[in-house]
């Protein structure tokens, strides 16, 4: 995001740092910062040390020492076997489990979400975007124990809406739902996912121009086409970047499932708190540490798509 | 206080037998210590009875002289700890620091490997028998003789006096009555459709003891064994399947609301839920399940890296008098030492009378059993 | 501007479905559903939270909590730690966003990357990290909780922070207070902050927030703070944890929405101190958006922010 700005008026005296003669031009950045000599280069880093080093010690080392215990033994030698390990049986279907939660709730929240957004742009009630965004604000982060209950007090077997259903002559429990499966986790996790698309997406529909669909139906658009030509081009990095980032949030989500399934829908966080905090099963202390290279594998790349998004989405909003 | 003379004087005998076999100066009981007892010189982070470091009176003075005592998941509702602990620091002045109350066992032995040497570490702990014997076997633990420690039975302790069970309870099924028109007697009848959406355990079987011993319970019902968990599995399996079992946590909460209507639990615990659901308008009853006696103690233990070392024996101390030991039985819980308790008279017959006699001596499953059962769980627990 | 204005509205009468916005059926259904899925578990909660026996319905369970001193120590303790946190943050990024914006320009875009990585490595695996790297005595103690803190919010107190740096026409001012004999202690101290003061605040806020609400990490640390006392409360006390969320919901609801309401006045008073309008809005937006025990790490007026929090998650 660069910023340069028009002064409009000559720049002050040159101060003895820096090495521009004359005025600088206007909209010309000072030189006051850049160093020219190679000493000075090197220098330059100087600065940024003390934050460097602290990123180094409190993130850098511990995720260091996860990724290369995941590869040792307990004795400190080489080793595939928590890799291995970490690849099999109930951890392979946890991975698949993480997976395929993460997937299916961040897409459904990234289109209601999207929905929403839209609805939310459409009105010119200030008060009500004001209240929605504030809304949005804290429900992005509700989730835990706490979030678990409120679905069982309205949407369990005895919950509130249940039995308002049921007096309406259809109990879901009794044709199949539960909100003790995938797709039980799926509405709960909406809870916490769709404000962050909310969040996320309202600048991108604020920057839907008018104009464009004005333009379009000067050329003979319909709304359909429109919108297929004009508005999803446009919304589609941003959307993809929003998905993004949902997904990562509900990989790493652990508290919520916990509260809710209690171990029976295996999920990698999950798997990875028993080791820390049950019963360790001798010669598998390290298969935690490959549990963990995994989250970070996959987290890293939605995070590399997410930047190469987000870089694309980030032109149509100036 | 529960102290009757007759406690009093098999206490006394008991110290004076193990002064006896230690040959320290001799005490009876409450301590005269003998003036040669230089406490100065006695390192209580070693010592193995109070009788070899000058008496009760020796070690009451040490343990207020440290001022604290860390203990570590201990809650407030769990057989009666909260009391037990106001109970201890107001009768010794002696600050009490509970850590991570609604922890694991394993966190405890994490705590005392990642704690070492710092202020905050656990001083005492209250671990599942599996975790006493990996803990011992790690070298995490320093013996200690309390002045009962005679009275424990020796398939209840460490040979060493590193570890001994403390109290314990049966897997029980409490549940709400006055929502429910069928009351459970046995896991069998579970299976009844009446209680369709209710069934809950307390917590992750693969995590939490209560939830592992339910699922042992169950399998002991089901044609399992102490070697053969896996019935017990199948059996909540074709609970959830048919819907009577949910995954929810059984806790105050979602029993209080009455979204869990029965709690496979200990009995401990489930009996503790009573007098507040009370207030809350639902009537909460505890029974055995007729089909399933499955029985564990608790371990008491005192780390090897104790920062508060006579606040720590003094605790264990505490623990197994008749003060503490009618404590746990206040929170429905069997100490260890109640037969010899109820053969002296020295026990609260009233409290006793609120816990559900269950006939028969309880039998456990051995470490390397609950090892295995622990693996195939973990293995298997996903699939429910 | 007339010449082109009358075909614009010649054509949207023509083709009045060219609107990409929804009409007010539409929108008004979708935000009733919405606010439906939000509101009903709420309520819920809120219903069990008050239940007294026999369907009345009573405060005790909220006052209750005020009378828990372990609750209230572990609110101190959460308080302190925040406090540490957002004062470690201030300290530490604020002059490397300035150094990084004054020398190293070209690494601005590398900045902002970096300073997202935190929320790549999953606090689980963190923890993992911690047990094996670090020495005993740091993790026993709960310092260690405001300095990960530090890092962990990274990605939005930098945000913040690099944001108002940035809207600061910074060589100009320092440029302005150098030659004029100003040390760089006097630059950031007379200059700078009062300059970056909302921002800052919003940063520190963004800590606050988010160290309040943490749970996953001081959890799996063995540590005692607001958050894993509430949820010890919730499994043995009847109705007090439920109590204590929804009230804190509510209460930072009010919170934002009585800033948010504020902040549309601010977008005067930055007009007046030169600030672009929209700049101050975005900033004050940010600040508004930001506070509370329970909150989230929301930016509504800045593109392409990553919004991922676990806190309780």
């Amino acid at each position: 995001m660069a910023v340069t700005r028009l002064t409009g008026a000559p720049s002050p005296a040159r101060s003895r740092i820096g090495a521009e003669r004359g005025p600088a031009a206007p909209g010309r950045r000072s030189r006051v910062g850049r160093p020219r000599s190679r000493v000075a280069r090197r220098l330059r880093f100087a600065g940024i040390v003390p934050f460097v080093a602290y990123f180094a010690v409190f993130l850098v080392v511990p995720s260091v020492s996860v990724v290369s215990s995941a590869f040792e033994t307990v004795g400190g030698n080489f080793t595939w076997a928590n890799i291995t390990a970490a690849l099999q049986g109930t951890y392979l279907v946890s991975f698949e489990k993480s997976l395929e939660l993460s997937a299916i709730s961040a897409g459904v929240s990234a289109v209601l979400g999207t929905v929403v957004a839209i609805a939310l742009a459409s009105t010119t009630n200030v008060a009500a975007r004001r209240v929605v965004t504030s809304a949005s604000a804290v429900f992005a982060n509700t989730g835990g124990l706490p979030l678990a209950f409120a679905f069982i007090a309205s949407l369990g077997n005895f919950g509130i809406v249940t039995k308002v259903l049921s007096a309406m002559g259809w109990n879901p429990y009794d044709h199949g739902f539960s909100i003790y499966t995938i797709t039980g986790l799926v509405v709960v996790y909406c809870y916490f996912l769709l404000p962050l698309m909310v969040l996320v997406m309202l600048p991108a529909v604020d920057g839907l121009r008018r104009e464009w669909f004005e333009a379009a139906s000067l050329l003979g658009a319909r709304r359909r086409d429109a919108w297929r030509h004009v508005g999803i081009p446009v919304l589609a990095p941003a959307f993809l970047a929003a998905l993004m980032v949902l997904f990562t949030d509900a990989f790493a989500a652990y508290a919520t499932a916990a509260a809710l399934t209690n171990g029976s829908i295996p999920i990698v966080p999950i798997q990875i708190g028993s080791l820390i905090e049950g019963n360790v099963l001798a010669g598998q202390q390290n298969v935690g540490d490959a549990l963990g290279l995994g989250m970070i594998v996959v987290v890293a790349v939605a995070a590399t798509l997410y930047a190469r998004l987000q870089h694309r989405a980030a032109r149509w909003q100036r | 206080m529960r102290k009757t003379s007759g406690g009093f004087v098999a206490a006394a005998v008991a110290g004076s037998a193990l002064a006896a076999a230690t040959a320290v100066a001799p005490t009876a009981g409450a301590s005269t210590a003998a003036p040669r007892a230089s406490h100065a010189a006695c390192n209580w982070a070693t010592v193995t009875s109070a009788a070899a470091c000058g008496g009760m009176k020796a070690l009451v003075a040490a343990a207020q002289k440290e001022g604290v005592l860390n203990t570590i998941t201990l809650p407030a509702n769990w057989a009666n700890y909260g009391t037990l602990i106001k109970e201890f620091s107001n009768k010794y002045h002696i600050k009490v620091n509970d850590a991570i109350p609604d922890g694991s066992s394993q966190q405890e032995l994490n705590a005392i490997i990642h704690e070492k040497g710092t202020s905050k570490a656990p001083d005492v702990l209250d671990v599942g028998p599996a975790f006493a014997l990996e803990g011992a076997s790690q070298g995490l633990f320093s013996p200690y003789k309390v002045l009962e420690y005679n009275q424990i039975p020796a398939n209840e302790k460490a040979a060493n006096a590193a570890w001994y069970y403390d109290y314990g309870g049966y897997i029980s099924i409490g549940y709400n009555a006055s929502d429910l028109k069928v009351a459970p007697t046995s896991f069998k009848s579970l299976t009844n459709p009446a209680y369709k959406g209710s069934i809950a355990l307390n917590g992750n079987p693969t995590q939490a003891g209560a939830a592992f011993a339910a699922v042992y319970a169950a399998s002991l019902a089901n044609g399992g064994s102490f070697s053969n968990i896996t019935p017990g599995v199948t059996y909540f399996k074709k609970l959830a399947q048919d819907g009577n079992f949910i995954t929810a946590q059984s806790d105050a909460t979602t029993i209080g609301s009455g979204q869990v209507k029965v709690s496979i639990d200990w009995d401990y615990l489930n009996a503790a839920y009573a007098a507040q659901l009370k207030a809350k308008g639902i009537d909460w009853k505890v029974v055995i399940p007729t089909d399933a006696h499955y029985a564990a103690y608790y371990v008491q233990a005192i780390s090897k890296y104790a920062p508060d070392p006579a606040a720590a024996r003094l605790w264990e101390e505490f623990l197994y008098s008749n003060e503490g030991q009618n404590g746990w039985l206040g929170g429905f819980a069997r100490p260890v030492l109640l037969d010899h308790m109820v053969k002296l008279g020295t026990v609260d017959r009233a409290e006793l009378a609120k816990i559900p006699v269950v006939s028969g001596t309880p039998s456990f499953p051995s470490q390397s059993q609950q090892k295995d059962a622990a693996a195939v769980l973990l293995k298997l627990w996903p699939s429910v | 501007m007339a010449a082109l204005s009358a075909p614009r509205v010649a054509t949207a009468r023509a083709h009045p479905g060219a609107e990409f916005r929804l009409g007010a059926v539409a929108r008004t259904g979708v935000l009733v559903v919405a606010a439906l899925y939000f509101l009903v578990p709420l309520l819920a909660s809120a219903r069990y939270a008050l239940e007294g026996a026999h369907g009345s319905y009573t405060l005790s369970s909220v006052t209750a909590l005020f009378h828990d001193s372990v609750l209230l120590q572990s609110l101190v303790t959460s308080v302190e730690i925040s406090l540490g946190a957002a004062a470690i943050t201030l300290a530490l990024l604020t002059p490397t966003s300035v150094w990084v914006n004054l020398r190293m320009p070209r690494w601005r875009r590398a900045m902002e990357s970096i300073t997202l990585l935190p929320l790549v490595v999953p606090v689980v695996v963190v923890v993992l990290g911690i047990y094996g790297a670090f020495p005993t005595g740091i993790v026993a103690s709960p310092v260690l909780l405001a300095l990960e803190y530090v890092v962990l919010a990274m990605p939005y107190s930098y945000r913040a922070i690099d944001g108002g740096v940035q809207a600061l026409d910074l060589h100009t001012l320092v440029d302005a207070s150098r030659s004029l004999g100003a040390g760089w202690a006097q630059v950031f101290r007379r200059v700078l902050v009062p300059n970056l003061r909302s921002s800052l605040l919003s940063a520190a806020f963004i800590t606050v927030a988010y160290s309040l609400g943490e749970f996953a990490m001081a959890n799996l640390l063995s540590f005692t703070t607001f958050p894993t006392e509430l949820f010890q409360i919730g499994t043995e006390q009847v109705g007090e944890a439920t109590a204590v969320s929804v009230f804190a919901l509510v209460l930072t609801f009010g919170v934002l929405l009585a800033l948010s309401l504020f902040g549309g006045r601010g977008r005067r008073r930055a007009v007046r101190t030169g600030l672009p309008a929209g700049q101050a809005d975005g900033v004050v937006a940010e600040l508004a958006a930001e506070v509370d025990a329970v909150l989230g790490h929301a930016d509504p007026g800045r593109p392409g922010i990553v919004h991922d929090g676990p806190t309780m998650r």
